[in-house]
């Protein structure tokens, strides 16, 4: 079973020549002849599918359209084009500790943001104790978060996404953060979580999380380049860069 | 409806902890933010008074008014703000996005409420009268639904535009003198009574007083054009919201 159709899916972007966010500026481009936009395509009819049960990498370069796909696939943003169709919850971890207020408790926070995720509250309360074990920060857990360090602070907020049941989770670089120790953790749960039978769509810079991490994977320049093994497409990858 | 229904836990977490952040959680904080409308009623009541003098309790009705529009101020500067302040929320997460404005208006939907518990003392003190004073219970959904529908339309509209808050300034400052706070509404001429009935706040401001002073049930018309018009704002909100939702993700 398919877990995430992408299909032909393309995202174009207007970026106005000159600004006008507010009513004034609006006002004065009106008598200086309309706004004028630049057409800039982010992704341009991009199709693929992840297996149930896979583990599926993003790579490319930089404004490759990698963040702009994935938020497409979240649902955050919808395309011009094409459709998306998914089987499942997703749980998008596009960026650690959204909607994190420092001036609040760690369990506060905790509580915000699996809600956010999606989570009941009582559920969450349930499941603090186990999210700040492995966030590693069981001494500070009466703590306001603005004294956690941000490692901490990232801990926490992965730690409390994973204990929010996703069928499917799309994972932004994010976990670039951390230090090395706690980094390795995270791949170690997100393989847990995969043998658990949890789709993982994630974008990466690197090379080696792709090699270790994911089933298939797919090198993403605004269209879709290569789709196969991982080997295959970091040898393209290398290919890509070498060119430049 | 359902959509609200289903995310009610998101809904109740947000609106407690903007709230809890506000006063920092304690009723002495709430009873602490009245400084300000105190020291303003005071100051209005000494340069208003010959004006107030014309209507009963004219301490109390100018408190209630001052109170009243203190919602609409508050509510609505902030609440304009609802999608803009929490751009993070908006572009990493898929929480539907009228939640945001709408826990803004509940929190201080909810922190005005208790602005006008905490004014009962004073009322008694005072000699209102206070028998339908419960009556707020019903009022004040009404009040805070009527916000919300303009919450929903500012929020959305200042991502387009983000001067809206200067111009809205204004229109709060406005609305001190358009309603019935400093004056009796018997100094509005014969002639333009109907159009200053058609603000819907104008009603609303004198079912307060009402139950909160003067011991009476409000007019039943005056309270049903209310609703029809909140109702009707509701709806209208709605679709702006829904259509101008759309390019949040990429102007926030």
């Amino acid at each position: 079973m398919r877990a995430i159709e992408v299909l032909g899916v393309s995202k174009k972007f207007k970026i106005p020549v000159e600004r006008a966010d507010t009513l004034f500026e609006r006002i004065v481009s009106v008598f200086s002849g309309g706004l004028r936009y630049k057409e800039f395509w982010a992704l341009k009819d991009v199709s693929f599918e992840v297996e149930k049960g896979e583990i599926f990498g993003i790579i490319g370069p930089n404004g490759g359209g990698k963040t702009t796909l994935l938020s497409i696939v979240a649902g955050i943003l919808s395309p011009d084009s094409g459709e998306v169709k998914i089987n499942g919850k997703v749980v998008p971890i596009l960026g650690l500790g959204v909607g994190f207020n420092p001036e609040l408790s760690v369990k506060d926070n905790v509580i915000i943001y699996g809600t956010i995720m999606g989570l009941r509250k009582k559920e969450i309360e349930r499941k603090f104790e186990e999210i700040v074990q492995f966030a590693e920060i069981d001494e500070f857990k009466n703590a306001k978060l603005k004294n956690l360090s941000s490692g901490m602070i990232a801990r926490l907020a992965f730690s409390t996404v994973i204990n929010t049941n996703p069928d499917i989770i799309i994972v932004d670089e994010v976990l670039a953060v951390g230090d090395i120790n706690f980094r390795r953790k995270c791949y170690r749960k997100l393989r847990e979580m995969n043998e658990e039978g949890i789709t993982i769509l994630l974008a990466s810079h690197s090379p080696e999380m792709i090699r270790g991490l994911c089933n298939r994977a797919m090198l993403l320049k605004k269209t879709v380049i290569e789709i196969g093994e991982p080997k295959e497409v970091l040898r393209r990858y290398e290919e890509l860069n070498a060119k430049k | 409806m359902f959509e609200y229904l289903k995310n009610r836990d998101i809904i109740l977490t947000l609106t407690k902890y903007e709230f809890k952040q506000r006063y920092r959680g304690t009723i002495l904080g709430v009873a602490w933010s009245l400084i300000v409308p105190f020291l303003m009623a005071l100051v209005l009541y000494v340069i208003f008074s010959k004006l107030l003098h014309r209507t009963e309790y004219g301490v109390l009705y100018l408190v209630v008014g001052i109170f009243f529009h203190r919602y609409f101020a508050l509510g609505t500067s902030i609440g304009l703000n609802a999608i803009t302040a929490k751009a993070h929320l908006v572009t990493k997460t898929t929480v539907p996005r009228e939640i945001l404005p709408l826990s803004t208006t509940l929190a201080y939907g909810l922190s005005s409420f208790m602005e006008m518990m905490i004014l009962l003392p004073g009322i008694i003190y005072f000699g209102g009268d206070i028998r339908f004073f419960f009556l707020l219970i019903v009022l004040h959904p009404i009040y805070i639904l009527l916000i919300y529908g303009s919450n929903l339309i500012l929020s959305s509209l200042n991502v387009y535009f983000r001067d809206l808050k200067e111009i809205w300034g204004v229109v709060t400052q406005l609305m001190f003198f358009m309603l019935p706070i400093i004056y009796p509404i018997e100094i509005i001429p014969e002639n333009l009574l109907d159009i200053y009935m058609l603000n819907p706040l104008v009603k609303l401001l004198t079912a307060y007083r009402d139950v909160m002073i003067y011991g009476k049930i409000p007019n039943i018309y005056d309270l049903g054009y209310v609703i029809v018009v909140t109702l009707v704002l509701l709806i209208a909100a709605h679709i702006i919201f829904k259509k101008l939702e759309k390019g949040f993700v990429e102007r926030v």
